[in-house]
């Protein structure tokens, strides 16, 4: 995620973390069968595993902006056999398979948070783009940490409009 | 029956094959695209009865795709069901100006698809 937003209002950062927090939630048990908590900043020392970020990108008109997840490979995997139902004798999937995982993931909380935040406006998403990394960036804009199957998951948002307008647009 | 599923995710459309094939409904084929452009390719080529489709997708949109099904008379009969991420009322508004059976939004459990799948099915044998 590139720059800070300085402009946005506290209380309209409070309520996007709020409605993100429970797109999250919405689309881990629902689809993936996961249960998730709120979390204000894990230890990530003792996260060993690669990390994978799915970034998606929004556009309905007025507003755009990105919304980006940040997720361990370990649980990548965990949702992925949750979500196909991939029987453990299997091959373990393709990292392509996973990148798509993750990605559709990232689609689904984007698209949760955007109809939560306005169901009388059509959005559209742009096709996640995918990439890894050692472990997550040092914080730049805003994020907000959640725990999925006790492992950390970070979800990065950048909004770009008048704060006037955002205001009514939390989702909350 | 013969059905299409289109959605730019291939563990999306791995995972509504999986539904498909735990509901009872006889399918003779199910057809897979990654947009809207190639799902048309796939209508002119087969007869499909059942058409499910998302709605963000790169090339064509599947709003785009349902446009031009409504279009053709050739596909009068095709039901219709959009499964996407977009939940909005404005959203569900344009899918039923295009007789769209069905609006599934995504995040669903697997039994809520199967449902839908089931219903949509039943129409499309009609």
């Amino acid at each position: 995620m590139s720059s800070p937003m300085p402009q946005l209002p506290p209380d309209f950062e409070r309520a996007v973390g709020g409605a993100i927090a429970v797109a999250v939630s919405t689309v881990a048990e629902r689809s993936f069968f996961a249960c998730v908590d709120r979390c204000d900043q894990p230890d990530l020392d003792e996260i060993e595993a690669e990390w994978l970020v799915a970034t998606v990108h929004f556009h309905d008109g007025p507003v755009h902006g990105s919304l980006a997840c940040l997720l361990p490979t370990d649980l990548a995997l965990w949702l992925f056999d949750a979500f196909s139902g991939r029987d453990p004798v299997t091959p373990m999937p393709r990292p392509d398979q996973l990148d798509d995982l993750v990605g559709e993931f990232a689609n689904m909380v984007c698209g949760a948070w955007l109809t939560r935040c306005d169901t009388h406006r059509v959005f559209r998403l742009s096709p996640p783009s995918v990439s890894r990394v050692r472990r997550p960036a040092v914080e730049t804009g805003h994020r907000e940490w959640v725990i999925v199957n006790n492992r950390p998951v970070a979800i990065d948002w950048e909004v770009a409009q008048a704060p006037d307008y955002t205001a009514v647009r939390a989702g909350l | 029956m013969r059905i299409l599923i289109v959605d730019d995710s291939s563990m999306m459309r791995a995972m509504i094959k999986r539904v498909v094939k735990l509901t009872k409904v006889p399918v003779e084929e199910i057809l897979e695209a990654s947009d809207g452009a190639q799902a048309l390719t796939l209508l002119e080529s087969y007869d499909v009865q059942l058409l499910l489709t998302d709605i963000n997708m790169p090339v064509m949109s599947g709003a785009d795709l349902l446009r031009r099904v409504a279009g053709n008379d050739r596909w009068r009969h095709l039901t219709r069901v959009v499964i996407s991420t977009d939940g909005s009322e404005a959203r569900r508004e344009q899918a039923d100006e295009l007789s769209v059976r069905c609006y599934l939004q995504k995040p669903f459990s697997p039994e809520v698809l199967r449902d839908v799948l089931t219903d949509a099915a039943a129409a499309a044998r009609l």
